[in-house]
């Protein structure tokens, strides 16, 4: 018996079993509605050199859509699913490893913030007309269901690009993006053919505000602070959610990823930020390190709220030049790991620009 | 599962494919069929695909946009087939739904499933094993009750 005869019987057996049990296992497709059937025939009609087979038609469409209906195929298998990655590797640290970071005893980054805040306070204004459009890198953690409906998950890397309107409709494309290479730096996507088919998802009108980061206060720190965590729930949730745990520099973390991913961050902005983490405390210093695009960095780790499966910690790279934010990744703490944790995610930013209608 | 609102939409699109392909579309009817329904499974994962996305910039977008509540409860009976169907791993229930339920043959369904007549067979095999266990509770509840 071949593989063929073998899946013919196991099929036999299944209906004899359902027919055992006083179910029908044959779906008896619906015949199409008249007019339905006529709009299959006119579409079909102007190539006289086929013979349109009406039955087939009816019978397909209706199996199609009692398929699609009745059944789903959640997580389907096969060769055209999208491409994912391995875990990538963790970024290298000049002051603090991640050992020391989920030991607890990796030192604070409130004057290394300071510093990186009087960097970005000394850049040039720019301009502060126009809509946000912003470009990254990203590796996305996606989870899906096997055949054996196990839940899997892998890397699915991602290049994106957002807009933001000036009528607050968003704009949001993202392709299938290039891998990392050893040393887990991203490859140049124009040199990497694998690059997959784009995606574009529209947001109506009202669904952002194009001047939130532009108009959010930059001289009073108190002010920016409760801007920040208004935007998370409030203060009262980031400390009050997870007993035992002071949550407020977390959610102001959390509004660093929703800042910088979607608009463009004033440089007297960044300052402000930097500031306001740096007094609120629970930013660890990591160090010197350079990010997944190549760019020269300093890393401050914030620890996520416990009720993980493993702690977790959110990792910002800041450029020592700018003052401004170029990446974040999220680590898991992994004591087996010669780097004390594996990644998660991450997202760098590649393009941060005000566009003109 | 695919929400009701998308189904149209995925049927739509797979037979405007069978159209705009008509000239390279078999021309045996067992293998058109199977030819059609391959491009539904095509449509399906382009659809998981950008629900996945959609799902990831809705958590980026923050509370502003609720999400879109599952409709799979609209769609599956509880007293028919597809609510039996329901209870099995995605990939055994679109092998099982292909031979057992529309009728294709295994390797009609194989090429419909871009997989190997063997992983088919498994596929099958474990939804039998997983039907008889949970057809056999199903009667112990009835007798219990």
């Amino acid at each position: 018996m071949n593989d063929l005869q073998r899946a013919q019987a196991e099929a036999d057996a299944i209906t004899a079993l359902l027919v055992g049990h006083g179910y029908d296992p044959a779906d008896a497709p619906a015949a199409l509605e008249p007019q339905d059937e006529a709009l299959l025939a006119r579409i079909l009609a102007p190539r006289p050199h086929r013979t349109v087979r009406r039955g087939w038609l009816q019978v397909a469409s209706a199996a199609c859509v009692a398929l699609l209906a009745l059944v789903g195929v959640l997580g389907v298998q096969s060769k055209q699913s999208p491409a994912v990655a391995g875990i990538p590797p963790t970024l290298r640290f000049g002051t603090a490893p991640l050992t020391q970071l989920f030991a607890g005893t990796a030192p604070s980054a409130s004057d290394e913030l300071r510093r990186l805040s009087a960097v970005a306070a000394a850049q040039l204004p720019t301009s502060a007309v126009g809509s946000p459009h912003v470009e990254s890198y990203a590796w996305w953690w996606a989870s899906s269901t096997d055949e054996n409906g196990l839940t899997v998950s892998a890397f699915e890397p991602v290049f994106r690009s957002s807009f933001v309107h000036a009528d607050g409709s968003v704009t949001s494309t993202e392709d299938r993006s290039s891998g990392l290479d050893v040393n887990g730096k991203v490859v140049d996507r124009r040199a990497d053919a694998a690059a997959g088919t784009v995606a574009t998802d529209h947001f109506p009108a009202g669904t952002m505000d194009p001047r939130w980061a532009l108009d959010l206060p930059r001289h009073d720190d108190a002010a920016l602070r409760t801007a920040l965590l208004d935007r998370m729930g409030g203060e009262k949730f980031c400390t009050a959610t997870w007993p035992g745990f002071d949550g407020v520099p977390y959610c102001l973390g959390s509004v660093l990823q929703e800042l910088y991913g979607w608009h463009v961050v004033p440089s007297g902005l960044a300052a402000a930020l930097w500031r306001t983490i740096a007094d609120e405390g629970g930013a660890y210093l990591l160090g010197p390190t350079v990010d997944r695009v190549g760019r020269q960095g300093v890393a401050i780790a914030i620890m996520e709220p416990p009720g993980l499966e493993v702690p977790r910690a959110d990792v910002y790279v800041i450029s020592p030049t700018t003052g401004q934010l170029l990446s974040w990744e999220l680590v898991d703490e992994a004591p087996g790991e010669p780097a004390g944790g594996t990644v998660n995610g991450f997202e760098a930013i590649t393009l941060s620009e005000l566009v003109r209608p | 599962m695919v929400d009701h609102a998308s189904v149209d939409d995925i049927v739509a699109e797979t037979f405007t494919v069978v159209w705009q392909r008509w000239l390279d579309v078999p021309t045996d009817p067992d293998r058109r069929r199977a030819w059609a329904f391959r491009v539904a499974h095509h449509r399906v994962q382009h659809w998981y695909e950008a629900k996945q996305r959609e799902v990831r910039l809705q958590r980026r977008l923050g509370p502003a946009r609720a999400d879109v509540a599952d409709h799979a409860v609209d769609v599956v009976g509880e007293h028919d087939v597809a609510a039996v169907l329901a209870l099995l791993p995605p990939a055994e229930r679109e092998a099982m739904w292909l031979v057992v339920s529309v009728g294709l043959s295994p390797k009609d369904a194989a090429f419909v499933l871009d997989c190997a007549p063997s992983a088919l067979t498994s596929r099958l095999t474990r939804a039998r094993q997983r039907l008889a266990v949970v057809l056999a509770e199903r009667v112990e509840q009835e007798v219990t009750r």
